[in-house]
């Protein structure tokens, strides 16, 4: 099965029907997926703080929202994280790509890569990491977690689980 | 005229509709003025107000307006063309 597609479906099976997006290479697959669905409005965002506002709103407005993004974004949305999204107590599912990772093809990734864990971990904020495309199992039950107890959830997603850059 | 008079002024206008206000002063003062359950208090992530009240506008029907600052706005700039790429009637930012 399409891993975009099967991750794509776990969304709509939770009643997840706002997605903010962030573009990486990686990610573009899932995000195309995303944008097909008629289930789910798509909002695409300058900036991931600006991607958590939007996600913030649409939880106050009665809809399950979600955010798509890289790992490097968590070193520029912490105060959001913090001051928005945990202090409000509101629900919300980080699909990350991790990237500087294994198969990593650009040095400057990696930087970001060895802090991504150690600031989620300061933060809180339950993580997960997929490198198998089996890992991507247990993604409906972190969608279920993440909207039973109110907190922002990071799923992070590398470059293995994705199968590679497509030039490996 | 200060910004406080000018909430003064639109507080009963405001007070029918679904409000997201900028941290610190504007929270304040609209809090002190005329607080209400339709009133969103944002008090740490400066430059989202707007990006907050436009995300209650796509996800609902009732009217939703945003009060932002002119500083802050500017750390948040490219929410606007965000905004602007998917309108909808039910959203007024004001600043």
């Amino acid at each position: 099965m399409d891993i975009s597609k099967k991750i794509v479906d776990d969304f709509v099976a939770n009643d997840v029907s706002f997605i903010t997006t962030v573009p990486c290479k990686q990610l573009a697959g899932v995000i195309d997926e995303v944008e097909a669905r008629p289930e789910i409005f798509h909002i695409p965002s300058n900036k991931e703080d600006e991607g958590m506002g939007l996600c913030a709103g649409a939880f106050m407005g009665g809809k399950r929202p979600a955010i798509i993004m890289q790992n490097t974004a968590i070193g520029v949305t912490i105060n959001t994280l913090a001051t928005l999204t945990q202090y409000y107590r509101m629900p919300l599912p980080m699909l990350i790509s991790y990237r500087g990772e294994l198969r990593e093809p650009v040095a400057c990734q990696v930087e970001m890569a060895v802090h991504t864990k150690a600031l989620l971990n300061q933060l809180h904020i339950p993580t997960y990491h997929f490198h198998k495309e089996s890992d991507a199992d247990e993604f409906d039950a972190i969608l279920k977690y993440t909207f039973m107890c109110n907190k922002p959830v990071a799923i992070l997603t590398d470059a293995s689980f994705w199968g590679g850059y497509g030039d490996q | 005229m200060i910004r406080s008079e000018i909430l003064r002024e639109i507080a009963p206008i405001l007070r029918d509709q679904l409000v997201v206000c900028n941290i610190g002063l504007p929270s304040q003062e609209l809090h002190m003025i005329d607080d209400n359950a339709k009133n969103f208090y944002m008090l740490g992530t400066m430059g989202l107000s707007s990006s907050i009240g436009f995300g209650l506008a796509l996800a609902q029907d009732k009217t939703v307006i945003s009060i932002d600052g002119d500083g802050s706005v500017l750390t948040n700039f490219g929410t606007l063309p965000t905004i602007a790429n998917n309108v909808t009637d039910n959203y007024i930012l004001g600043r």
